[in-house]
């Protein structure tokens, strides 16, 4: 392995790009035009412009992306995560066309792609799932069936999903009907596959998921849970490592869980199987698993000190892990908030446009991933990240503490940012108590006026 | 309220990527009027061009070239030549003729109509016919064959004829 095509753009193609420096590989990025002159095409050593904007013009396109690596002499492409980290056709065409897809084998995203054939593949090995449908539902009456066995209020969830889009939690059999129809169209529209299926709704669950790491040579390791209960229309904004409120039984059963999943799916490179966890009840529920490095990947290794982007290329290299599982050691506490250019006190409104002001903070136990500089116009047509501020602590409080330090420090102008938000959240007691879940955002925070908690 | 070149730039941008045939914006004494070129033929030939119509004056003289979202364009020369610009439609290899012992589609000097192929980009073997998009004649060919070139990318300058 020489050259890699970075397949993605902002914060996690400088993530990649720095990754391939360290281990001394070649590096051309991609963009679309609203990317032009982004900070990924002055890092790699060359870029190349694939299109317009628009993303299925652009970063979408299979065709592209490959006739690109394969134009400017690669021999691996890294995808990041979203666009086509998770398309396992173009993993496979990768595969056809003599380039090294820096991820797992192609079935295993197919499987996992489909959550509904991810939980019945669980279910099998016996690893808990919530209970609802075997298989797809496809009408409302037929979701009103399963509703009633496992009783209100249950969840809606596209069979194709991701990013809570095809979502929806139905309280009540008389908003069934619309719930339905609402979920199906959004998740036709989002992935091309309307189909849906049901869960009961587990309410005050907190959202826990382990990170694993699998190699050719028959390694299966986890390390370790981060929580991501910290959400806002199931977008996570604040993720930490190791959960706060996961007994050590708990915890091991949860690893468990994940390398026999990670195992028996033939997985290869860093993969994340999400739990959804009752604390009060000490339950765990397999939800999904993530074919891709995650956003929130840094808090694992600030706690863990892996290079988790690095043993990916490493595994896709062909060579074996760096370490065994004796060796993953869990040390003190991270924390890492997503900040994203979106107005908190205007609804999350976006906020794209010219960054006028950039510094970021810096410090002892800080970590700043980001694609931003002063001058950088946030493009429209892309997601809202600017950065992802992590910090480390040898506990929970001393991470905590760093971390709203660094908030204040960060000094954007030009945009609206969801720095404050963060600010409010670190400092509000449900947060310091961990007494929090995935719809504490919308219930208790906001829902109380959390400007003053 | 005052509109920057910077914000210009990205309502043409939105407007050329948003799929409207023609698009009007007024913001106090600023009117910009944009149709899209060959609007009505298939998708596909050229790169999307976005050219303010000729019927309404450009309040400022920026409009024209800002409108050009491909950014990295023929040398200023070029265009202060009054020669058209042929930009390659995708990302992918460019060939000068439909095989290679045949002769290119066009030479320089060479005319051609609006709707003659002047050269080929291939992506993973599927052949794009790139069309001249104007009626002129060859001025310079910009790319080598056989090499890759980007979104954007000038590959034929067209002196127009009219």
């Amino acid at each position: 392995m020489r050259r890699v095509l970075v397949a993605n753009r902002g914060e996690i193609a400088v993530r990649v790009i720095r990754a391939c420096r360290a281990l001394g590989l070649e590096t051309v990025a991609v963009y679309s035009e609203a990317d032009r002159g982004s900070l990924p095409t002055e890092l790699a050593d060359r870029a190349l412009c694939i299109g317009p904007p628009r993303s299925t013009d652009s970063y979408l396109r299979i065709d592209t992306m490959v006739t690109a690596a394969r134009g400017t002499g690669c021999d691996a492409v890294h995808p990041g995560y979203g666009f086509l980290a998770e398309n396992a056709a173009f993993a496979e065409q990768c595969a056809a066309s003599g380039l090294t897809f820096v991820g797992p084998p192609p079935e295993v995203i197919r499987l996992m792609g489909d959550k509904i054939a991810a939980r019945q593949f669980a279910a099998k090995l016996g690893v808990p799932v919530i209970s609802g449908t075997e298989a797809a539902v496809h009408s409302a009456d037929e979701a009103g069936a399963v509703a009633e066995a496992v009783g209100y209020p249950i969840l809606l969830k596209a069979a194709a999903g991701g990013g809570g889009r095809g979502m929806r939690i139905v309280r009540a059999p008389a908003d069934l009907r619309e719930a339905f129809e609402r979920a199906h169209a959004e998740a036709q529209a989002a992935f091309g596959d309307g189909r849906l299926y049901v869960e009961r709704f587990v309410e005050q669950a907190r959202h826990v998921e382990v990170q694993v790491l699998a190699d050719d040579h028959g390694a299966c390791l986890s390390l370790g849970e981060r929580d991501c209960s910290l959400q806002r229309r199931h977008q996570k904004l604040v993720e930490e490592a190791p959960s706060p409120v996961l007994s050590d039984t708990l915890r091991r059963e949860l690893l468990e869980a994940a390398t026999t999943l990670a195992r028996e799916a033939g997985y290869r490179s860093a993969g994340t199987i999400e739990f959804l966890v009752e604390p009060a009840r000490s339950r765990y529920y397999f939800l999904e698993m993530n074919t891709r490095i995650q956003v929130e990947h840094p808090v694992t290794e600030l706690v863990t000190g892996v290079d988790l982007v690095a043993e990916q290329f490493r595994v896709a290299a062909g060579l074996p892990l760096s370490f065994t599982q004796d060796e993953v050691r869990v040390l003190g506490h991270a924390i890492e908030c997503r900040v994203n250019a979106e107005a908190p006190d205007q609804g999350f409104r976006p906020s794209p446009g010219l960054i006028t002001g950039w510094v970021a903070p810096e410090g002892e136990g800080l970590r700043v991933d980001t694609h931003c500089f002063e001058g950088y116009r946030v493009p429209p047509f892309y997601d809202s990240l600017l950065a992802k501020v992590i910090a480390v602590g040898a506990d929970r409080e001393e991470a905590r503490t760093r971390l709203l330090g660094a908030l204040g420090r960060f000094a954007v102008s030009g945009i609206h940012t969801t720095i404050p938000f963060h600010q409010q959240v670190l400092a509000h007691c449900d947060f310091i108590a961990s007494d929090i879940h995935t719809r504490w955002v919308e219930e208790v925070f906001l829902g109380s006026g959390g400007a003053t908690p | 309220m005052p509109i920057e070149r910077d914000d210009l730039k990205e309502i043409l941008a939105a407007v050329a990527t948003a799929g409207f045939d023609e698009f009007s914006l007024e913001i106090g004494d600023m009117k910009i009027h944009l149709t899209r070129q060959g609007a009505a033929a298939a998708p596909g030939g050229t790169a999307v061009a976005v050219a303010p119509a000729p019927s309404s004056p450009p309040a400022r003289p920026s409009p024209p070239a800002a409108a050009r979202p491909s950014a990295p364009p023929a040398p200023r020369s070029a265009a202060e030549e009054g020669l058209v610009a042929v930009t390659a439609p995708l990302l992918g290899t460019f060939y000068r003729a439909p095989a290679p012992d045949a002769p290119p589609f066009v030479e320089v000097g060479g005319m051609v109509e609006p709707d003659d192929t002047v050269c080929i980009i291939e992506v993973m073997k599927l052949m794009n016919n790139v069309r001249a998009g104007c009626r002129g004649r060859v001025a310079r060919v910009c790319a080598e064959n056989a090499a890759l070139v980007e979104f954007g990318q000038t590959l034929v300058l067209i002196e127009p004829i009219a």
